[in-house]
């Protein structure tokens, strides 16, 4: 599928979006992006916010269970259990940098289904003593132990939501849900379903730019929107 | 809603607005040629004052106004009998200025080119009586009231005078001062007149006394009624010729000749029959006697003089009597008479004073009215008919129609779709605000 993005507008948006965070929520803190369906793209919203982030020599973190946009076979591969492990207990992940950087971590299904509520909690801890800003994709709240176990660590919480979708049952259950926690409710992020296609591409597009068998906190700390660009330009594809 | 919101609806539906606005194009052309033609006549007035006067009560600007108000309209299409109904008329009815000349166009529209034509004159018309009517309506309230008065003391005037015949009717007299004279003085004039006719009645009556006949009848009747009877004479005649026998044989003969008893018996029984033959003449009803029949007309005229004098006479007392009688009832009558005339002097002069006010009245109402009237300039001809355009109306109303109902479906689907596609729906339904939209739709 192809789609036609416009990336300046984009990024300007992701920067309004930062410069707000910034101004409202001062580091270090946890940022969690969440929304009422996993299609609204709160993906979309934290890889770009934390991206954004990142730019501006912030030390980000992105906490995330995208693995569902990669290929399943491939993280479920026997031959890589240590590596998801290890990535997923934030035991080697962690390519931070001084001066800034994008660090994103990444925990399968697996690991979820059995990780514990202090584990986790530990680790947004780590991760948040390490960095920053933490982002974490939180997406479809109410179905997702992920997004619920990190809501009490979340000191601010975005929503996002799919413009042209119908309301649905699951809308009152999140909002339920966040007024729950003290976390501060910044705001929507309103995502068009063609942005929402183009980043899911990009996201399985990965390959060749980032090998997919390895976890991607091990990725590089560069932007990954830019590792996606330089990827798509030796493909000779437009962004 | 807001114009982006507006622009933003638009075109998200902008299929639902094409695809209308192709249908709705082509039924337009595929019925051009349903809407008919229709044609539009002008007339032309102008408004003209009197150098130096001003019309208080209309000027140019509120021409229009009255050209097309219904009272204007109402008068026409009663005129003309127009089968059309008043807010149409007023619709096709079309009034202006012309820039700021004291000229105003009036036009009509309509399917038939006559019709155009007569309604346009006629409103023109209308509107200039119209305006004097307006211009004089103050003074003709007045003037109606003193119509009004005026022919209230007219009918009072009437019947005063109805009265007034009626009693100079019974007694013409009473209109005189010197009725009384009048009356005496025909009274004396009958009386001369009786006394003369009852001295000709008694002159007749004598002359009648001497004409009338005499029980018996007269020798010279007697005598014409039996020398015209035949029987008496043929007895008379054998009766003379058996006396001059008898005469004879007494002469001839003695007392001893045997036949003169036989002709002295003869003799008396002819004689006898000459007396019976005379009685019965003299008695028989168709005995005539001139000198008797002429007596007896004579007679009777003077009797019929005698008659005619009586009657005479009583009408001559009739009338007299009628006029003691006038002369009897002249101080009542009268009386009545100068009651009757005194009221009718005072509802003349009460009839003059109105007369005189009305007359003023209707001296302002024309100086009002020449303050100010509409003329109509310039009528309207076959000359000046012209197509109207009504295919061009019809199609700009129907485009518009069109433009309507698509932009109506529009934003009708747009109503009807539960989708959430504005930031003010999301924030209605989180009570969140929205902070950031990624995507060109979003």
């Amino acid at each position: 599928m192809k789609h036609r993005i416009a990336t300046d507008s984009l990024g300007r948006e992701f920067r309004l979006l930062r410069n707000r965070i910034e101004a409202e929520i001062h580091a270090p803190a946890v940022l969690l992006v969440t929304s009422a369906t996993d299609r609204d793209g709160a993906g979309l919203t934290a890889y770009g916010l934390a991206e954004s982030l990142s730019k501006t020599h912030q030390r980000t973190a992105l906490l995330t269970t995208s693995a569902t946009a990669l290929p399943a076979g491939e993280w479920s591969s026997p031959a890589m259990p240590s590596q998801r492990r290890r990535a997923t207990d934030r035991l080697e992940a962690g390519n931070t940098t001084v001066e800034g950087g994008l660090s994103i971590v990444s925990i399968s299904h697996e690991r979820l289904a059995t990780i514990s509520r202090s584990s986790i909690a530990a680790l947004v801890q780590g991760l948040r003593a390490e960095h920053d800003y933490v982002v974490i994709d939180g997406g479809g709240l109410p179905d997702n132990t992920f997004g619920l176990l990190l809501l009490a660590s979340a000191d601010a919480i975005l929503v996002a939501f799919l413009a042209g979708r119908q309301q649905v049952t699951a809308d009152r259950t999140m909002l339920d849900t966040i007024e729950k926690s003290e976390a501060k409710v910044l705001g929507v992020v309103m995502n068009d379903q063609e942005t929402i296609d183009h980043f899911n591409d990009r996201v399985q597009k990965l390959d060749p730019g980032v090998a997919r068998n390895v976890t991607v906190s091990k990725a590089p700390a560069t932007p990954l929107v830019q590792r996606l660009e330089v990827a798509l330009q030796r493909l000779g594809k437009s962004f | 809603m807001t114009v982006q919101q507006f622009i933003d609806t638009v075109k998200r539906r902008s299929i639902i607005i094409w695809s209308v606005l192709a249908v709705g194009l082509a039924l337009m052309y595929s019925f051009r040629g349903a809407v008919p033609s229709s044609f539009a006549g002008v007339s032309h007035v102008v408004l003209v004052a009197e150098s130096g006067a001003r019309d208080p009560s209309v000027s140019i600007v509120d021409l229009p106004s009255i050209a097309t108000s219904t009272v204007v309209l109402q008068r026409v299409r009663n005129s003309l009998k127009l089968p059309i109904s008043l807010i149409n008329l007023k619709s096709n009815v079309s009034a202006s200025v012309l820039g700021r000349s004291s000229i105003m166009a009036i036009g009509f529209r309509d399917q038939s080119a006559e019709r155009a034509i007569s309604v346009s004159n006629a409103v023109s018309d209308e509107l200039s009586r119209y305006y004097d009517e307006i211009s004089t309506q103050r003074y003709d309230v007045n003037v109606n009231r003193l119509s009004t008065a005026l022919q209230t003391e007219a009918d009072k005037l009437h019947a005063l005078d109805v009265a007034m015949s009626g009693v100079v009717a019974t007694n013409p007299f009473v209109v005189s001062d010197r009725s009384i004279d009048t009356i005496t003085s025909q009274i004396a004039a009958l009386d001369d007149q009786r006394a003369a006719a009852l001295a000709q009645l008694q002159g007749d009556e004598a002359l009648a006394d001497t004409s009338a006949p005499d029980a018996a009848l007269s020798k010279t009747a007697r005598h014409e009624i039996l020398g015209g009877d035949p029987a008496y004479q043929a007895a008379l005649t054998t009766a003379a010729r058996d006396s001059a026998q008898l005469v004879s044989d007494r002469a001839s003969y003695t007392k001893a000749f045997p036949g003169l008893p036989g002709e002295l018996a003869k003799v008396a029984s002819e004689n006898a029959s000459i007396k019976r033959e005379a009685a019965r003449a003299l008695t028989d009803p168709n005995a005539y006697s001139p000198s008797a029949a002429g007596s007896r007309a004579q007679h009777i005229r003077a009797l019929a003089i005698v008659a005619g004098d009586v009657a005479r006479v009583k009408q001559v007392d009739d009338l007299a009597g009628q006029e003691r009688a006038t002369l009897n009832a002249v101080p009542t009558i009268g009386a009545k008479y100068s009651q009757l005339n005194a009221e009718r002097s005072a509802l003349e002069t009460e009839y003059t004073a109105l007369a005189t006010r009305r007359a003023n009245a209707l001296a302002n109402r024309a100086e009002a009215s020449s303050l100010g009237s509409v003329v109509v300039l310039d009528r309207a001809i076959k000359a000046d008919t012209q197509l109207a355009g009504g295919r061009t109306r019809a199609a700009i109303v129907a485009l518009i129609f069109v433009l309507g109902i698509a932009f109506g479906a529009a934003f009708l689907v747009e109503s009807l779709d539960p989708r959430i596609k504005r930031a003010e729906e999301i924030e209605e339904l989180y009570g969140i605000p929205v902070v950031a939209t990624f995507g060109s739709k979003a």
